[in-house]
């Protein structure tokens, strides 16, 4: 990829960063905390982009080339590029074969070598090889000048800038929803997490606050069921929300995900929902729910994974909260 | 000596004739691309529809996102370096011995308070500046593991065991520091590719800021390539690996290190979420948690990649193994002499 779009696939990999930090569906992939960092990473991300476009723009103008460090520090000149990693599995070119070939001689070379003797002799050897190294350096520079210069245009240009496109086309084409119940699905069992994280912590809870149809996360549902044994969610109605995912065998939860750092860290928090198959049937999975109903006590145990019943009381769909995580 | 002859023929391959690659343009191929995509977009989504697709999608994206921000902060940091340190302050700073410079290279790490992405492109700035490779990758190690940002995380993660956060402290260090030692021994300069080492050189007029911000740009664009590359890896195996895999090894002490440092390797978790997910896998002794902590920030698919494409494939090749089983058995040590045991 040449220099110039480099500089427009850059341009927008800050722009999608500060589109998704704008209209908030950051908070699908990462916390809120990081929503700083975001906007300040797009506006590095497009003024690095600007300022080598209208550097390019006046170099033209003034009729230099190639603007100034770009030509010694842009894309290596004939040699290799980055993406010889596979990045697609593409196939060998016979130059790349060649020098694999040529380097593995090296290395046949150089595992011959006797090794060095004790303390001393490493640091010797450290020594040479960064004068092996330095001259290496400047030798091969003078080449590539050569070759650049010599052939005009000799740049190879670096492939792996291509895949920055990835996440460019992700956000502004598919832009992945939240983990839903496909993901909490896929975590196995229950709520070990949330049950473990109590555990040595303090064992205090707070007393919940009065009033009927309390509002209460579901990882504090579960935490209380848990480890609370004073029975402070006994006979007491709350207001979950959620959203609905199916066991493989139809059993229905409610569920939220939980993340610390961003999705790819997600655990999820779940009750198992009871007595409300009527009005649960007509919602597909992953339609996000409030549900009024209580806790059955003593449900949470280890031998149901951490996993609390709620006795469903009503059911109404809302709307998926900005944050979609607890 | 002979390094100076061989390396040509390495690294140079025939040019490919100008009138060829003026053919295939890359801003061309870049709008046919962009506006393929928005003709198509529908079909795009619909291929995506299917649930595990979207949940890796989401993943993918999350682990771009997240590591963005930290691959910006270590390449301005490398930029900084490029353009305002001369190389002979930080000869200077550090020891003459490369062995000491290599302790002190792994203390600095408590430095940096980033993830694993920031520190790759600060190392390669530092060999440039003429730090010793060895000493680099010290840092490069250290950085991402030793902070204070995830020491902290780790004790938030682990409230009744204090001793985990020593025992990764020390784990941490000592994978960094003697990985950096071995490279001294067997290290050789010609695994790390040229182009890694290759030094802006200012044309006369050039000002400072234009060297910054042309080494920052140069950075950000090719590292972030190999970064998506990795988030890529990291969320094709988040979905494939099963979760149940890990729940099944409760009591089996040596299986559980080993699976738990592939599992490190194979998730690519930013080091300051890694200690939540550890604690997490309750049902595993607390060993196996701590060499999940100890080679997740020194190893993992996302920074293989990453190092892959900024020192070159003959290095990665070598050094990603080589840190692999450094920090497993420093995890294992730190865990038996810290923790007191398997637990």
């Amino acid at each position: 990829m040449r220099r110039e779009t480099q500089n427009v696939v850059l341009a927008l990999l800050g722009g999608a960063l500060l589109k998704i930090a704008w209209n908030g569906t950051y908070l699908r992939y990462v916390k809120p905390g990081l929503f700083p960092w975001l906007v300040a990473t797009g506006v590095v991300m497009v003024a690095l982009a600007a300022v080598a476009i209208v550097r390019d723009v006046l170099a033209a103008r003034t009729g230099r080339a190639v603007p100034a460090p770009a030509c010694a520090g842009d894309h290596p000149h004939g040699q290799p590029e980055p993406s010889d990693v596979a990045v697609s599995g593409e196939t060998e070119t016979p130059a790349r074969l060649a020098r694999t070939e040529a380097s593995s001689a090296v290395e046949a070379r150089t595992a011959s070598d006797t090794p060095a003797p004790e303390d001393a002799g490493g640091r010797e050897r450290d020594h040479e090889q960064g004068r092996d190294h330095e001259q290496g350096h400047d030798h091969e520079q003078g080449h590539d000048h050569e070759q650049g210069h010599g052939h005009g245009h000799g740049h190879r240009e670096p492939r792996s800038p291509w895949l920055l496109l990835l996440p460019v086309l992700a956000i502004f084409l598919v832009a992945p929803p939240a983990l839903g119940s496909d993901a909490v699905n896929r975590a196995g069992a229950g709520n070990d997490e949330a049950a473990r994280q109590r555990s040595s912590g303090s064992p205090m809870f707070p007393p919940l606050p009065g009033g009927d149809a309390i509002p209460l996360p579901i990882g504090e549902v579960v935490t209380r069921t848990v480890w609370d044994d004073s029975g402070s969610l006994d006979n007491r109605t709350l207001r979950l929300t959620g959203f609905l995912v199916r066991r493989d065998d139809g059993r229905p939860l409610l569920a939220r995900m939980v993340i610390r750092c961003c999705a790819a860290d997600a655990s999820p928090r779940t009750v198992l929902l009871s007595g409300g198959d009527a009005q649960l049937a007509g919602y597909a999975p992953d339609t996000w729910l409030e549900v009024v109903g209580k806790v059955v006590p003593g449900s949470g145990r280890a031998s149901v994974d951490h996993t609390p019943t709620f006795t469903v009381e009503s059911v109404r769909p809302v709307a998926a909260p900005t944050d979609p995580y607890e | 000596m002979i390094g100076v002859t061989t390396t040509p023929t390495t690294t140079g391959g025939p040019p490919r004739s100008p009138a060829r690659r003026r053919r295939v343009d890359s801003l061309l191929v870049l709008c046919v691309l962009l506006i393929a995509a928005m003709v198509w977009q529908d079909r795009v989504v619909a291929a995506l529809d299917a649930p595990a697709l979207r949940t890796g999608s989401t993943v993918f994206v999350a682990v771009c996102v997240q590591a963005m921000p930290f691959l910006a902060l270590g390449v301005l940091i490398s930029g900084m370096i490029a353009a305002f340190v001369p190389a002979s302050a930080l000869r200077r700073v550090l020891p003459r011995n490369t062995a000491a410079a290599v302790g002190v290279a792994g203390m600095a790490g408590l430095a940096l308070p980033g993830c694993e992405c920031a520190s790759v492109p600060v190392a390669r700035r530092l060999m440039q500046q003429g730090v010793p490779p060895a000493v680099a990758l010290a840092f490069l190690l250290a950085a991402p593991a030793v902070n204070p940002v995830v020491l902290v995380a780790t004790a938030v993660a682990f409230p009744g065991e204090p001793a985990m956060v020593l025992a990764r402290f020390l784990g941490s260090l000592a994978t960094a520091v003697v990985t950096g030692w071995l490279w001294v021994r067997i290290g050789r300069a010609e695994w790390i590719a040229e182009r890694a080492l290759r030094r802006i050189v200012p044309r006369p007029g050039a000002s400072r800021w234009a060297v910054f911000a042309e080494t920052a740009r140069h950075d950000l664009v090719e590292a972030g390539g190999f970064l998506v590359l990795g988030g890529l890896t990291a969320a094709v195996l988040n979905v494939a690996v099963p979760a149940s895999w890990v729940t099944s090894l409760a009591g089996q002490v040596a299986l559980g290190v080993v699976v738990m440092a592939v599992l490190a390797v194979v998730l690519a978790l930013c080091s300051e979420a890694d200690a939540f997910v550890a604690a997490s896998l309750s049902a595993l002794p607390l060993l196996p948690r701590l060499v999940f902590l100890v080679v997740g920030p020194a190893v993992d698919v996302k920074l293989v990649a990453l190092q892959a494409g900024t020192f070159g494939r003959a290095f990665a090749v070598r050094f990603a193994p080589l840190t692999f089983l450094v920090a497993v058995v420093c995890g294992v040590v730190a865990g038996l002499l810290v923790l007191g045991g398997a637990r």
